[in-house]
């Protein structure tokens, strides 16, 4: 591990790296100015490298695409790793000072094989070993991978990190790791501590002597206790002992992958919802706070790239309208509180007092230039364009061993196929803001008259083995539970997998059943629906 | 054309003029970085105006024909239906509009008013405009790395299309009238006649200015041809949409790009209205028939309609004017590097690879 909750690099290095490794995500639908980052990159000269079980844009100018089978991901990393291995390619010196743990990888990585592995993935063992010698060899390299959550698959991004360590690629221009975030200011709320056991500027709750620095400072007490994930509170209300949820621009009602947040929001107590528009979630809150919205109000964002940007105020908001943290605060001090901030700046000035890496990310230093990238500090009041530039202490990084699994979803004769649930280009997370814009609703709306059952991209090969043809009205049947939906006859998707954006709910839940929403790599089988 | 000569320090005070005239001045101002945008002069930021500075992405095309507009307003009322057509035509100065973007609102005025049908909305608007055209002679702030003005044919002086042209000589500039209209400003105690020598320094400088176009675009003329000719290979195309990312950023900021669609929304109780918002061939919606066919579905097909309508010489014939102006803003915005000068370039290599095998 890496130890940094962020991408390493800036964008534009891009144009530095020799080798790119864009591991699953559809860049050029999910993150279009990265792909155009990666795509003028390849132009100046870069290798590209693209692994995942679906053709795209960003693939179309790829040098070598690794078109795994849905699941093998870390497999193929591990494999990539012994081919770096058995050709000597190591980066020693970087190892021997900065790594721990190189020897329990090692151990593991000796497990791997190229031809079974190559096997395993469905991908030409050459074209594997031709990866691994480009990424081991580059003068600079990155990886790319989304942090979405239906690329949750753990075990291959430790097995990334391990590639990237292995071959000594951080902390140079143009290498590293790009952990992308695809909602605008993702990173931001991280860093703020928006994670259930987390406290601004990443420590851990559980921690005494973190948490002692913050009550010092907040002059209050802070629970000991780690708080609880948004899943957890909107399956079944953490078991019933939900009473109460405060939702901030949240709309889990329509955007939420796992359980049913309408039901459980419909048996809280209370239910308070701050967002800019009357969202689906709206229907089911006691007290709706309308809130100001992006050119009302002045605000940060932090970029995937770790740069804390100042959006200046432009317009006014509507009348009545306030921005979201002026709300939080009269709540604090009507509950007794003595929250006195005069601006959104009053606050980034505290939030450098608690997070050190945002200690010179005052409004004045990011009003020049496009802001600054974290670590900002006093010290730095630059920013830091990429990490680990100079001093990393010594040992800093880890290598966790990933154990073989040569297929982390298997088939069989009963259910043959892979249905990977992902998204489309105008399937923002289900379109809670996109509905207000004229251009994108059209764009939104015509999948949808296309299909208004969804659709199901297969492999024509696939197809003609089930005698399904284009348009064709498909059941497919998972041991859990079954959908219909209309073929979709592609090339981009490979033989064995079925790829189904996500933009009608119902499908996901009927195939999966009502308690094991959020998986996004289900075994089916398919056939053709009589009329 | 009328010609005359003013003070450096004076040239601000034709945007003065032109405000107690009671033009509503638009000019150019810094932003952050390398950012730069057109915005309403006031008391406030006129001592902010740049004379020499990167165009801004976004053209000034807005202010003829609006990103997103209102045409008309429906009101209901016990049954009966009102329908009151929404016109702006506001008595409006752009300062220091560039040669390219002169050309761009020209193909505008041709695509809008030089065809059968004239439309209303943005006659209205054209009518009360005048355009202060500002020469690109600062080769570190004007010219942009993907300017190709000059194989357009549309600067980095314009000819014609403007009211009034200013150009920078050093300690003076050079005042040209192009309309009558632009003749009643230099009549103004500003300006003073000119000599031979102005005359000449102006052309020297634009000598030179013409040498610091990093981006030639040399080949656009033939590029004119083949896709006139319809002799662009289908896999040039597919190249093209390869790295086409249906973003739309290069419509978006075209100066002569001129499709809009037209939506109608609730605006209150019994009480709609209609707009038009610019539109973008780059999308698969734009082209999408109501029964659901696309003739335009796969990325390159929208990509290669996008060169067509801009240079294939029926289009060319039919409105008289060129629907790109050389101004490199598609080139600047593009993710993918498919903008024209890179468009030109593909097809120069794929062409002339095929010339020389047709020709073995």
């Amino acid at each position: 591990m890496i130890g940094a909750p962020a991408t390493t690099n800036s964008f534009h290095e891009l144009a530095q790296s020799e080798v790119i490794i864009v591991s699953s995500v559809d860049l050029g639908k999910r993150l279009p100015t990265i792909a155009g980052a990666v795509i003028r990159a390849k132009l100046k000269g870069a290798k590209l490298i693209v692994t995942g079980t679906r053709s795209h844009r960003v693939v179309k100018n790829a040098d070598i695409f690794l078109q795994n089978k849905p699941g093998a991901d870390s497999l193929l990393y591990g494999a990539m790793a012994k081919v770096i291995v058995d050709h000597g390619l190591m980066n020693l010196p970087f190892i021997k000072k900065h790594c721990r743990d190189y020897d329990k990888f090692i151990a593991t990585v000796v497990n791997y094989d190229l031809l079974e592995a190559a096997e395993a993935c469905g991908v030409h063992a050459d074209l594997i070993e031709a990866a691994a010698l480009a990424y081991a060899r580059a003068g600079s390299a990155a990886i790319l991978y989304s942090t979405g959550l239906e690329y949750g698959d753990t075990d291959s991004i430790k097995a990334m990190v391990n590639l990237c360590l292995l071959s000594g690629h951080i902390g140079k221009e143009g290498s590293g790791i790009f952990a992308l975030t695809e909602h605008n200011n993702l990173q931001g709320a991280c860093d703020m501590g928006m994670l259930p056991d987390r406290l601004p500027g990443y420590g851990a709750v559980r921690d005494d002597l973190i948490r002692s620095e913050f009550e010092k400072q907040w002059k209050t007490g802070i629970p000991s206790r780690p708080g609880v994930a948004a899943k957890w509170v909107l399956s079944d209300r953490g078991k019933g002992s939900i009473h109460a949820v405060w939702l901030c621009r949240y709309d889990p009602v329509s955007t939420a992958f796992f359980g049913n947040a309408a039901d459980c929001l419909e048996q809280c107590d209370l239910v308070i919802l701050q967002h800019l528009f009357l969202t689906e979630t709206a229907k089911y809150a006691h007290v709706v706070l309308p809130t100001a919205m992006f050119g009302e109000e002045q605000v940060t964002f932090t970029s995937g790239e770790r740069r804390i940007q100042l959006a200046k105020q432009v317009i006014d908001p509507p009348s009545g309208i306030t921005p979201a943290w002026q709300q939080i605060m009269r709540i604090a001090q009507d509950m007794g509180a003595d929250w006195k901030y005069d601006s959104a700046a009053d606050i980034m000035d505290e939030i450098g007092t608690v997070a050190p890496f945002y200690s010179g990310a005052n409004y004045e230093n990011l009003a020049r230039e496009y802001g600054r990238q974290w670590p900002c500090t006093k010290d730095r009041p630059l920013g830091t364009p990429f990490l680990f530039s100079e001093d990393i202490p010594g040992h800093t990084f880890k290598f966790i061993p990933v154990e073989r699994h040569d297929e982390a979803v298997v088939t069989n004769k009963d259910y043959p196929l892979l249905l990977v649930l992902g998204h489309s280009l105008y399937y923002w997370h289900r379109n809670v803001l996109i509905k207000h814009s004229e251009t994108l609703r059209r764009e939104y709306q015509a999948p949808l008259l296309d299909y208004p059952e969804g659709f199901a991209g297969i492999n024509p090969d696939d197809a003609k083995k089930y005698g399904i043809h284009d348009g064709d009205r498909i059941r497919l049947r998972s041991d859990t539970g079954s959908t219909v939906t209309v073929a979709a006859l592609s090339h981009e998707v490979r033989s064995g997998a079925l790829f189904m954006p996500f933009f009608v709910k119902q499908v996901e839940q009927q195939i999966l059943g009502p308690q094991k929403s959020g998986v996004h790599l289900i075994r089916v089988c398919v056939e053709k629906e009589e009329e | 054309m009328k010609a005359r000569v003013l003070d450096r320090r004076d040239v601000l005070k034709i945007v003065d003029l032109l405000r107690r005239q009671g033009y509503e001045v638009i000019a150019p101002f810094h932003g952050r970085g390398r950012d730069t945008f057109f915005d309403i002069v006031t008391d406030e930021n006129r001592e902010r105006i740049q004379i020499h500075l990167p165009n801004p992405y976004y053209p000034p095309k807005r202010f003829v024909l609006p990103h997103i507009e209102r045409l008309l307003k429906a009101t209901s009322n016990n049954g009966d239906i009102y329908i009151e057509p929404t016109y702006e035509q506001p008595k409006r100065a752009i300062f220091g509009i560039r040669s390219c973007d002169i050309a761009g609102i020209y193909h505008l005025d041709r695509f809008y008013m030089g065809r059968e049908f004239r439309d209303i909305y943005y006659e209205k608007r054209r009518k009360n405009l005048l355009l202060v055209n500002m020469v690109c002679t600062d080769p570190d702030e004007d010219i942009n790395r993907e300017c190709f003005c000059m194989c357009a044919d549309t600067g980095p002086a314009s000819r014609d299309h403007f009211d009034l042209q200013l150009m920078d000589l050093g300690d003076e500039f050079m005042a040209v009238a192009g309309t009558s209209d632009g003749e009643a400003i230099l009549a103004d105690a500003l300006f003073r006649k000119g000599n031979e020598a102005h005359i000449k320094k102006r052309s020297a400088i634009l000598d030179e200015v013409r040498g610091h176009f990093k981006n030639t675009t040399s080949w656009f003329s033939a590029a004119v041809r083949y896709v006139s000719q319809g002799s662009i290979l289908d896999k040039t195309w597919e190249a093209v949409g390869d790295r086409c990312l249906e973003c739309g950023g290069c419509t978006y900021v075209c100066p002569a790009c001129t499709c809009f669609t037209v939506s109608d929304r609730q605006v209150g109780p019994g009480e709609i209205e209609r707009v038009r918002i610019w539109d973008s061939c780059a999308l698969a919606g734009f082209t999408r028939m109501a029964g659901g066919h696309n003739p335009r579905r796969a990325v390159h097909d929208r990509r290669n309609r996008r060169f067509f309508r801009k240079l294939a010489s029926h289009f060319i014939q039919k409105e008289l004017s060129m629907a790109c102006v050389g101004c490199g803003r598609c080139a600047a915005v593009c993710h993918g590097d498919v903008g024209m000068p890179s468009v030109v370039e593909m097809i120069r290599r794929a062409t002339t690879e095929n010339d020389k095998y047709e020709s073995t």
